[in-house]
């Protein structure tokens, strides 16, 4: 009975060593591709924008402003989540922006916005958008991971 | 909660930087957005030139055959060498060149109106918008 | 504990019923040079669904890329690959050339494939084109061709398809910068030609690569 006792006791630290050795990775993996996302946008908000503009989701002027603060607000976020600073805030955060951007995608999927080129008309749907998409569901998990760290 | 706290004082911190970078960096977009790419020209600029405008049509020929700005010389870089000599025939010093092709997210004229300025040609401009532009003023 | 694995696993079955018809490599990058005439890329695919796929449709963004397959119907399974040609023409530069293939997946929307080719440019005539206004004076003006470096091609010689623009060839630096004098005759009225600069590559079909002298 007793080294029964103990067995149970081991598999289980076991299973939660996995998972926080999971947590920890999940935390840096978010964290450094939330930050590098943003520092590699912080440095043209302009071709940002005109990105944006592509998607054809909000007027102009918002894109300008999106453009401008996401890079630095995705940075910051990335940088917190990494770091565990206020890392509730922060995977708050992560986790509304990547459900922002699964949505901002899949409506362009759906309305099969020819985002490369005018050459093919509107029918155009290309593998760029699917990929990101299917990548940020797997994100999304991810944060769903560390959320499960404060049920 | 907690995170909500702390994530509101993330999105506050990100506002300074975000507000300096869009008074001070170099390559911040303009605010307005009718902007124009360098070279681009509205459509409504081109029009007021009259006459001696030069319209260059830089899509394939068969969307050239099927329906362009009447008068436009079609010179695409698939057959450069066969239609550029063609496109000197009926070119003059005097007239203003405007490049169009299918819309603005379409990259063509811009690499013909470069191909263009870099064979000794100018002034060469391009139609923001291209033939879609011209298409819904007609 | 488990869920969030589980979860993480399923989302990873998700992603390959998703598609059925899975291409390897959908980006593909060449470099080329333009004596090459033409790139082939092969896009090699697998059915990787559960039912038969039929590619319906195959469209490319241009008249210089043209691409064909060796039949349309897959079963589960099955390995085809479509085989894309780009004629390089007188393009030089980076090229980015789509092509769009739809099948009879109703979830799947058409799926785009990429053809990058980088096309160096072997020979450079600067300027392309020389220009006088009728009245002016007829000075000669010079076009600089360089070859690049790494480049086994020579110029042979130039030929101006108007007798009253002659045009001469010299040799800067053996085999690597030429210079072609043009010089116009009769400056009092509209005329041009056409410079024809020959070269001795490749062997079995020597390249002409052209200039132009305008008088307008």
């Amino acid at each position: 009975m007793e080294s029964g006792q103990v067995t149970t006791l081991t598999r289980d630290s076991a299973r939660s060593s996995y998972a926080r050795i999971g947590r920890f990775l999940a935390r840096l993996v978010l964290g450094a591709l939330f930050a590098s996302a943003g520092a590699l946008k912080i440095y043209d908000p302009g071709a940002f924008a005109i990105e944006l503009e592509r998607y054809q989701l909000v007027p102009w002027k918002i894109g300008v402003v999106t453009a401008n603060y996401l890079p630095w607000l995705e940075l910051l976020t990335g940088i917190c989540l990494f770091l565990k600073w206020f890392e509730r805030g922060a995977l708050l955060l992560v986790t509304l922006l990547l459900g922002i951007f699964t949505l901002a995608l899949a409506s362009a999927l759906v309305r099969g916005l020819n985002i490369d080129c005018g050459c093919f008309g509107h029918a155009l749907v290309s593998t760029g958008t699917v990929i990101p998409i299917l990548r940020n569901v797997v994100l999304l998990l991810l944060a769903g991971m560390l959320w499960t760290k404060y049920r | 909660m907690m995170s909500l706290r702390q994530a509101v004082l993330i999105l506050l911190a990100a506002l300074v930087p975000a507000g300096i970078s869009a008074l001070v960096n170099p390559r911040r977009p303009p605010w307005s957005g009718d902007a124009l790419l360098p070279g681009e020209e509205k459509l409504k600029t081109v029009l007021a030139w009259g006459p001696k405008v030069l319209w260059v049509d830089a899509r394939s020929q068969n969307e050239y055959e099927a329906e362009r700005v009447p008068g436009a010389v079609l010179l695409n870089l698939e057959d450069w060498d066969r239609l550029f000599p063609r496109f000197l025939d009926r070119w003059s010093p005097d007239q203003k060149i405007v490049v169009y092709c299918s819309a603005s997210s379409c990259q063509l004229s811009h690499e013909v109106a470069k191909r263009l300025e870099q064979s000794g040609v100018s002034p060469v401009y391009i139609l923001k918008g291209g033939w879609e532009e011209w298409k819904a003023a007609r | 504990m488990r869920k969030p694995v589980f979860f993480l696993l399923l989302s990873f079955f998700a992603a390959s019923a998703y598609g059925q018809l899975v291409f390897e490599q959908p980006e593909q990058s060449f470099k080329a040079k333009p004596v090459e005439g033409s790139i082939v890329a092969k896009y090699r695919f697998t059915n990787t669904g559960t039912v038969s796929v039929k590619i319906e449709n195959v469209q490319t963004s241009c008249g210089c890329t043209t691409a064909s397959l060796k039949k349309t119907e897959y079963a589960p399974g099955e390995s085809g690959e479509i085989e894309a040609r780009f004629t390089i023409g007188g393009r030089i530069g980076k090229q980015e050339k789509a092509i769009l293939v739809t099948t009879s997946d109703a979830r799947e929307k058409p799926i785009q494939l990429k053809l990058l080719v980088d096309i160096e440019d072997q020979i450079r005539i600067q300027p392309e084109l020389v220009l006088w206004r009728v009245g002016e004076q007829a000075d000669p003006k010079k076009i600089e061709v360089t070859v690049a470096d790494d480049a086994p091609v020579k110029i042979v010689s130039v030929l101006s398809d108007n007798p009253s623009i002659k045009a001469e060839l010299s040799e800067l630096k053996p085999g690597k910068k030429y210079e072609i004098q043009i010089t116009p005759t009769d400056l009092s009225r509209q005329g041009g030609a056409t410079i024809l600069i020959h070269t001795d590559y490749p062997p079995q079909n020597p390249q002409t690569r052209y200039a132009y002298a305008r008088i307008k």
